[in-house]
């Protein structure tokens, strides 16, 4: 993630409009969090609630840092994807109950994949 | 029966929301949003094989074809309903069918009575939920990134239902996603004014 600094540049309106958006981003990935937490119960969830369990995890510790949303979908009825694409950068979180994996791709090729971090091990960025 | 599927060839997949989109954008990483293994042991997904279906309106009648069965089904509510948007298409030989712990094959195989369906199918061949369901991302992002823009559609059944996403939103609906260029929040100790670019590209940029 690229954190950018602009000592006095006078651009606070659109700052607060992209933070307005940030967080309206936010507020989507919880609602669909709480939203596949609530069918976990379901005969047939979207996924399970391991899963959905550690996204939380995760997505609490996105707004902490803080960092961008990312965007949010699931498939396998195990998994749950945060993504976040950067210019020609895209990173997937692919996270499972309590283990979490990532494939980074850039200029459409794979750069880095990883799987089977446990989640109290797994950071969100490398520290420098 | 099953065709052979030549190097040269291509394959087109049909848009349809809402699967393929993310709030009201179809995005380039819900084009293949591979499922758990099937009884064969691979996850399946459809596309269309142009050597058999070469006009624009052949890939459409068949995407109008899946939604209009998707919809017929008994416990489809209209908040579930289904609509064909269009679709993208890719050069077969540009495809990564090959990855790491996993592979893709293609096969033409007759299905709904069409002819030009082609089977995507998916083999992972690691063991374990974390790591089989990475191999499914990383597989579909892969695919997606190697078709092209969306070529618009509203089957005519869907010409004056607004809930149609073309009618609803416009075709801008088929080509973005929102990237963030540089996004910062200040710490609470920052007090730096920061500067933030949002850039809304197409999903194939």
């Amino acid at each position: 993630m690229k954190v950018v600094a602009d000592q006095g540049s006078g651009a606070s309106s659109v700052t607060n409009d992209v933070r307005a958006l940030a967080e309206q981003y936010f507020e989507t990935m919880d609602a669909q969090l709480a939203e596949l937490e609530a069918m976990t119960t379901d005969q047939d969830p979207p996924v399970e609630a391991g899963a959905v369990e550690t996204a939380k995890e995760i997505a609490r510790q996105i707004r902490e840092y803080p960092m961008v949303p990312p965007q949010l979908s699931w498939h396998g009825g195990d998994a749950v994807v945060m993504l976040w694409a950067f210019s020609t950068i895209t990173y997937a979180l692919t996270i499972t109950a309590g283990e979490v994996g990532y494939v980074v791709r850039k200029n459409r090729e794979q750069i880095a994949m990883r799987d089977s971090i446990r989640l109290t091990e797994f950071k969100l960025l490398e520290e420098k | 029966m099953v065709g052979e599927i030549e190097a040269a060839d291509r394959i087109s997949r049909c848009i349809i929301y809402h699967r393929f989109f993310e709030g009201n954008v179809h995005v380039n990483d819900l084009l293949f949003n591979f499922g758990q293994a099937k009884a064969d042991g691979a996850a399946h997904e459809s596309a269309v094989l142009r050597s058999l279906a070469p006009t624009d309106a052949d890939v459409h009648r068949i995407g109008c074809k899946i939604v209009a069965k998707q919809n017929d089904l008994p416990a489809t509510k209209q908040s579930d309903r289904r609509y064909y948007c269009g679709f993208r298409t890719a050069d077969v030989n540009a495809l990564p069918l090959e990855g790491d712990g996993y592979r893709i094959e293609l096969t033409n195989v007759e299905e709904l009575g069409e002819k030009a369906h082609v089977d995507v199918a998916l083999r992972i061949f690691v063991t374990g939920s974390n790591p089989r369901a990475t191999r499914r991302t990383a597989a579909g992002m892969a695919l997606a990134e190697k078709f092209g823009p969306v070529s618009p559609h509203i089957c005519p059944s869907d010409n004056d239902d607004p809930g149609h996403p073309i009618i609803r939103w416009g075709v801008q609906c088929l080509g973005g996603t929102v990237r963030w260029a540089t996004l910062a929040i200040p710490t609470a100790n920052d007090a730096s004014e920061l500067q933030a670019e949002l850039q809304v590209g197409v999903a194939t940029s």
